[in-house]
């Protein structure tokens, strides 16, 4: 008995703690219904394509620096981020291989030969797929608001808790798409990465994806 | 096997060849340079470095802190930060961070010696000298075995390019290009004791 009130009062501290942190956020009722509900949600997502902003805050420099580009997602795994202010940087993810172009050099990778770049590869399309709830590199804990969840992401993998304190994913609720993805680092620095402008189940051409 | 030679020979004249034989001692002010130091506010630029034949790319900040150092972060396009180095203040140079693969003191006194180098971190009243060569004069700093070289015009009004350089040998070889004042707008670095290049254009924001 008093084992179970212990239980119950770490339960209600844990969540008032969790409240706190995400501000508006309560911890979804259970974490089972929620993982059924987003996977079978984010089933209906076919393709993505959308505006990204994203924002590298370094913390200790007070210094931000933001970036902007197109985003364009296709099931399975296929990706295509492509910076355009303030510079020139075209990343694709397709299947196993990676295309990237930087100005005039064009690169291809296998993720097969790097391990981490697998993992983050990884962590990106389990995002957007609405499997990140079921990749056991990290631990999950999920929030709610009325519009939004929150996935809060800890890794267990010992090779990205020397990269990543936490990673926040936000999901809109009414289509269960990705709106933000938050990687915090060990350090207090992060990247965000927000979603804009998003069409769902578009048709996006082959060509999109495809590396030359 | 002539040719083999032959090679070997050219090969082993050019390793012995030095590089500042040629220098000869003249009058001058080694502090004119001084004028050509790089001044930060907090710039972006898009980095290139080609290390034994592997590309990596991202976005470098320089960013001068109110407490007089100069901080050097350098990181993915896509946000992953690679290193984090704090010049100058009360401290002198240090790691702030540096991702565990690049975290090798060959690859750390590297990085630390090119933005010396660049920000003229060698260059204090009473430790340099002036010498005369090709193309021009030639504004020496020595700390310990290596010595930082400002190559300018006969006059000092024109910054050609630096170098880092043992007392026979050229290690490091670096040019600016400035069309505002004393912020760079480009930067290229060569190193010549291992393949190891970075590139460095500004960015507006």
């Amino acid at each position: 008995m008093r084992k179970l009130f212990l239980i119950l009062i770490i339960s209600v501290v844990a969540g008032k703690m969790a409240m706190a942190q995400y501000k508006g956020f309560r911890p979804v009722a259970s974490l089972d219904a929620f993982k059924s509900s987003f996977t079978a949600a984010s089933q209906a997502i076919t393709s993505i394509k959308s505006d990204f902003i994203q924002e590298k805050n370094l913390s200790l420099l007070s210094e931000k620096i933001v970036s902007r580009g197109k985003f364009w997602f296709r099931r399975e795994n296929l990706v295509r981020m492509e910076y355009q202010q303030p510079f020139q940087y075209l990343m694709i993810l397709n299947g196993n291989n990676v295309y990237i172009k930087d100005g005039q050099q064009e690169n291809r990778i296998s993720v097969k030969s790097n391990k981490l770049f697998q993992k983050i590869n990884k962590i990106t399309i389990d995002c957007i797929k609405g499997t990140i709830l079921g990749n056991s590199d990290f631990s999950v804990n999920a929030f709610e608001t009325q519009q939004q969840f929150l996935l809060e992401m800890t890794p267990v993998a010992k090779d990205l808790t020397g990269f990543f304190s936490k990673i926040l994913v936000t999901i809109d609720r009414k289509d269960y798409s990705v709106l933000s993805i938050n990687m915090m680092e060990t350090g207090g620095d992060n990247t965000l990465i927000s979603f804009h402008q998003k069409e769902l189940n578009t048709t996006i051409p082959d060509a999109v994806f495809a590396i030359k | 096997m002539r040719f083999l030679l032959l090679s070997s020979l050219v090969l082993l004249t050019g390793a012995c060849t030095n590089s500042y034989k040629t220098l000869r001692t003249t009058a001058g002010d080694p502090l004119c340079v001084a004028k050509f130091r790089p001044v930060f506010q907090s710039q972006l630029y898009k980095a290139q470095a080609v290390v034994t034949g592997h590309r990596l790319s991202g976005l470098l900040l320089i960013k001068s802190m109110e407490d007089s150092t100069t901080r050097v972060v350098f990181s993915a396009e896509t946000g992953f930060k690679f290193f984090d180095f704090s010049f100058g203040g009360r401290d002198g140079f240090k790691v702030v961070y540096i991702m565990k693969k690049l975290d090798k003191k060959v690859v750390v006194d590297a990085l630390r010696n090119d933005f010396d180098l660049l920000f003229q971190s060698w260059v204090e009243p009473g430790k340099g000298m002036v010498k005369k060569g090709e193309p021009g004069l030639y504004h020496m700093f020595s700390k310990g075995s290596k010595t930082a070289y400002y190559i300018t015009d006969s006059t000092c009004s024109k910054l050609l390019h630096s170098e880092l350089g043992s007392s026979r040998k050229k290690l490091v070889e670096a040019y600016s290009v400035n069309t505002n004042g004393n912020i760079p707008d480009s930067m290229f670095i060569q190193h010549y004791n291992f393949d190891f290049t970075i590139t460095l254009k500004k960015l507006e924001r």
